[in-house]
């Protein structure tokens, strides 16, 4: 008896480790690269066929979370990351520069301009320079930059159109409060909205500027929950 | 997503939308559909740090063109705040219709 609880104990310490998000180790900003880096090669996310407009992850890949994860762990180090970022974006493979590009943004004040703008101008895959152009914008660094200039050796439609948001943004930083709730939050809470399980309850606030708790509704209405990308 | 809303409410139940940007796109992607903030009749909330879409499980997993994004998924939660439903796109097209929503919520408040 108390060997079969040992050994169930064991099992459960076992799976803990390789799956939970709780048992993530503390990681400075190379060794979340170098981990993002191992499970992106070891998943087959750039396998999809690059000629649809909407390629969708399978449903069993697990992959992004390794990009959650990274961004988070990268965010919560913002001394530190920028340097192993920028380093990622001169010399990494795509995957490694699409994130580096990507977290950046979130970097605030310590992110120097100069080497991602010219990383925009010399790099050749269109999903870096769109997430540079964004970067940028989130920064409220993009004011030393000819984008008219840009826009005409701009090849991609995407690229230009972000080139396009940013003029819109005119300027705004991204808000720090966004930042702080990309470091504050628990992990665990990755992927665990299940049928028949209680719906993690969230905080946001609407575009109508009011603050509103899924669980404001508990008691009252069945809430039919669409998360959708700008496509009302 | 408006003419969902009336038939929606009239079974009690809410929409809730949730979109990953930040709040100025989220106006200027509306207003490249012809709408203001002022036209959408329901919550449109804004995840721009991810958190909400990575708990629920969405974020990153769609690239539209170059960009990754969250794939398009409706849940549905009773009145008691459990889950009820959850459909996750597949394709891009892959979303249910207003007349599976309608049936998933009679569903809720059939004993």
């Amino acid at each position: 008896m108390s060997y079969a609880v040992v050994a169930l104990v064991g099992t459960l310490t076992i799976s803990w480790t390789a799956f939970g998000h709780a048992g993530e180790p503390e990681r400075n900003p190379q060794e979340w690269l170098d981990r993002f880096t191992q499970q992106w090669r070891e998943g087959d996310w750039l396998q999809g066929d690059d000629s649809k407009a909407g390629y969708m992850r399978p449903l069993d890949d697990a992959g992004w979370q390794a990009c959650m994860l990274a961004m988070q762990g990268l965010v919560q180090q913002p001394e530190d990351a920028v340097a192993v970022l920028l380093k990622a974006l001169r010399t990494g493979d795509a995957p490694q520069r699409i994130l580096a590009a990507q977290t950046l943004g979130y970097l605030g004040a310590d992110v120097p301009t100069k080497p991602l703008v010219e990383a925009l101008q010399s790099e050749q895959d269109p999903a870096v320079r769109l997430y540079l152009v964004d970067s940028l914008g989130m920064l409220g660094k993009s004011d030393g930059v000819d984008w008219d200039a840009f826009l005409q050796g701009e090849p991609n439609r995407d690229v230009k159109r972000h080139v396009g948001y940013l003029k819109e943004r005119d300027g705004a930083p991204l808000d720090d409060d966004i930042v702080e709730t990309l470091k504050r939050w628990d992990g665990r809470r990755m992927d665990t909205a299940r049928v028949g399980k209680p719906a993690p309850d969230f905080e946001l606030t609407s575009m109508q500027g009011d603050r509103v708790k899924l669980s404001d509704y508990r008691g009252k209405q069945a809430v039919v929950l669409v998360f959708i990308y700008g496509d009302t | 997503m408006r003419d969902k809303l009336s038939e929606i409410r009239q079974l009690g139940a809410a929409l809730v939308a949730i979109d990953p940007h930040e709040a100025w796109a989220s106006r200027s992607l509306l207003k490249n559909t012809g709408l203001d903030a002022d036209d959408v009749h329901y919550p449109l909330l804004l995840d721009p740090a991810l958190t909400v879409s990575a708990t629920y499980g969405v974020a990153f997993q769609m690239r539209i063109h170059v960009e990754w994004s969250n794939r398009p998924t409706t849940f549905i939660i009773d009145q008691d705040g459990t889950v009820r439903y959850a459909r996750r796109a597949e394709t891009f097209s892959d979303r249910p219709s207003v007349k599976d929503i309608l049936t998933e919520l009679r569903k809720l408040n059939t004993p």
